[in-house]
């Protein structure tokens, strides 16, 4: 028996029942379905959402001293000269690279004074990268990096009583211990759905920043983005080659990683629901495969008896199994890969309250779907290991069967 | 002889219990009153140490009983004529490049005071250490070849304290605080003040110098050294306001 024949054999047993054979492969089919579409919109979403939410934080990546992490000292910077812009763009695939100085000082009006988060930000780099300017509710953008206004956060705002055009005192801790005090007119106040931030933040121009915290040409931060999130770990590891030892490199994982597990929480839950769906189908799957070997007790003893090996009989059902699963993932791949295109060029907009909540957030409105091949590669993966863990059953029960007793049925 | 040493055996025992009832609180009252008197005058330099830097400032300082005290910064230039004053509860800072008073709000007590190691309660509420906490004695312990007793202070509740708990070794001679050791309120070390380099200054037996080493950074700490000081001269409680801080230049 040539091993064409063996599939050409296999082939046709699955279609000797063939309603049965279209019902369970239909089932992978749709489970196939369902569990790309819950993925494919997961992770969309995930990559969509990081790429905008990094970009008022963390970035993709962020270039700091090596000691900054440590307890975010004004003291540890990395230089913001022509020399070392030269030496990030060196980086490849790095798309856009914004300075920032970030720290604490007490801000102060009247008798009350509050804690704040000062962030010291190129007005025209930071708008083009996180689009600041259109958090503006009240006042204006900055309009020039030197000028000594800030933009205070609504919730900062409302504690002081403070409007556009009023002032308001920082007062901490500069480079090398000296001073950092200043007065700043409010220019305008920004609006962020995150509250703990939109209560604790004061944006100033970058160079009015350097000067109230003494830094000279420095920052404490340079944030680099990418194309998208997938080119995250090469980045990492190309910023790592060319900038050095000097230099610390830290994803955005890293530097807000209740984010990411925000992120892997939601991704297991998905995950965790897929597997379930996958449990049963692979019940129907087993329970098809049982049929196939039982119903075939005869046929097997007859076929053993007039002289053909077990191997080649085992070999034969393990060709059958994987035909039926090949036949559901090939259904499966041509009902969902069209639809999955389709909604990655068109995503689902949303409407009513969640999307009113995502464009203050600043995102889009939209449940975007991802085309990642590894997405498609896990699903087949599955399926191939609920096969490969089906067809134990055949295997083992054509390696035990008795033939007198099976021929006497 | 027998009775003699009977005698003296008797006399050790008698001032050793006479000592030990000395209470824990009250060794701690009469330590403070001995570093800052009824009111109190110094003038000192602070010293910060980085591994990559160091700075060094000038300041004056006043205080009147435990309620009252103000510091004002004369060196270096660019912040000259900063102070600090606390009012019974209450506390500012005075930044003259911007003309602005800032009230210090209890929860920024525990951040550094203008950039050293030293936070706003260990220098602008010093005397805090009397009245927002409870006192023990643990033991006797030497430090820098002086008899020390080592009590532990808890703070009371609702007081308006930045530490979890702090160990001073207050000497017994001399009643100086000689070490203190500050721990956060998970029982980990902080900060260890250790002061040092006992002499004659203002008319008492005092130590001049004073190393603030912060636990986890070896590398770094701040130093801070008496120049002059003066005890229990007459101040009038209207010199802590914040007009005079303000006023307040050389």
């Amino acid at each position: 028996m040539t091993p064409t024949f063996m599939v050409r054999l296999a082939w046709r047993n699955i279609w000797r029942q063939k309603r049965r054979t279209l019902l369970t492969a239909s089932a992978l089919a749709i489970a196939m379905l369902l569990a790309l579409f819950t993925r494919s919109m997961q992770e969309g979403s995930y990559a969509h959402n990081l790429d905008n939410v990094t970009r008022f934080y963390s970035g993709y990546l962020q270039l700091q001293h090596p000691d900054y992490s440590e307890n975010q000292s004004i003291d540890k910077l990395l230089p913001a000269d022509d020399h070392f812009i030269e030496r990030i763009k060196q980086i490849p695939g790095v798309t856009e690279i914004v300075p920032r100085i970030e720290s604490f000082a007490l801000g102060a009006s009247g008798d009350k004074s509050k804690g704040v988060l000062v962030m010291g930000v190129d007005p025209e780099k930071e708008d083009h990268y996180s689009g600041l300017a259109k958090k503006v509710k009240s006042g204006r953008y900055f309009s020039r990096d030197d000028e000594r206004s800030v933009l205070l956060g609504s919730g900062l705002a409302a504690y002081f009583g403070l409007r556009a055009g009023e002032e308001i005192a920082l007062y901490g801790q500069g480079y090398h211990g000296t001073t950092a005090a200043g007065l700043f007119t409010i220019a305008g106040v920004v609006k962020f759905p995150h509250k703990q931030i939109d209560a604790r933040i004061v944006y100033l121009p970058l160079k009015s920043a350097q000067e109230l915290y003494v830094t000279g040409d420095q920052v404490t931060a340079w944030v680099l983005h990418g194309r998208d999130v997938r080119a995250i770990p090469q980045l990492e590891k190309d910023a790592r080659r060319v900038m050095g030892a000097g230099v610390k490199v830290r994803n955005w994982a890293d530097i807000s990683p209740e984010l990411a597990q925000q992120i892997s929480l939601d991704r297991a839950s998905g995950q965790f629901m897929i597997l379930v769906l996958y449990g049963v189908v692979g019940f129907g799957l087993f329970a098809t495969i049982v049929m196939m070997t039982m119903e075939r007790q005869r046929e097997f003893a007859v076929m053993l008896a007039a002289g053909m090996p077990r191997v080649k009989l085992q070999f034969i059902s393990l060709l059958e199994t994987l035909f039926l699963a090949l036949t559901g993932v090939v259904m499966g791949l041509l009902i969902t890969t069209p639809i999955l295109f389709w909604f990655h060029a068109h995503p689902i907009p949303l409407t009513g309250d969640i999307a009113y909540t995502m464009q203050e957030m600043g995102f889009e409105p939209i449940i975007p779907f991802s085309l990642a091949p590894e997405l498609f590669v896990g699903q087949i993966g599955i399926i191939l290991g609920l096969l490969a863990l089906c067809s134990l059953y055949p295997l083992v029960r054509i390696g035990r069967l008795k033939i007198m007793q099976a021929m006497k049925g | 002889m027998k009775l003699k040493v009977l005698g003296i055996l008797i006399f050790l025992f008698l001032t050793g219990t006479a000592a030990l009832a000395e209470t824990a609180s009250e060794i701690v009252r009469k330590a403070d009153l001995q570093m800052r008197g009824e009111s109190s005058y110094t003038e000192t330099t602070m010293q910060i140490i980085r591994p990559d830097w160091t700075r060094t400032m000038s300041m004056k300082a006043w205080s009147k009983g435990t309620d009252y005290s103000l510091i004002l910064v004369t060196a270096p230039p660019r912040d000259k004529g900063s102070s600090s004053l606390k009012r019974g509860k209450e506390m500012w800072n005075w930044v003259p490049s911007i003309e602005r008073v800032i009230k210090i709000a209890p929860s920024m007590l525990g951040q550094s005071w203008m950039g050293s190691d030293f936070t706003n309660d260990d220098l602008i509420n010093q005397s805090s250490i009397v009245v927002d906490y409870t006192h023990r004695l643990l033991r006797e312990e030497k430090f820098d070849n002086t008899d020390c007793w080592v009590i532990e202070a808890t703070p009371k509740e609702n007081a308006p304290v930045v530490w979890g708990k702090l160990l001073l070794w207050i000497s017994q001679d001399q009643y100086h605080q000689r070490k203190i050791a500050y721990y956060d309120e998970f029982d980990t070390l902080i900060n260890t003040l250790n002061t040092l380099d006992v002499k004659e200054i203002g008319g008492r037996m005092l130590p001049t110098r004073m190393e603030m080493q912060p636990a986890d950074t070896p590398e770094q700490k701040t130093v801070l050294t008496y120049q002059m000081a003066a005890f229990d001269f007459d101040l009038s409680t209207s010199f802590f306001s914040q007009d005079n801080m303000k006023r307040l230049r050389e």
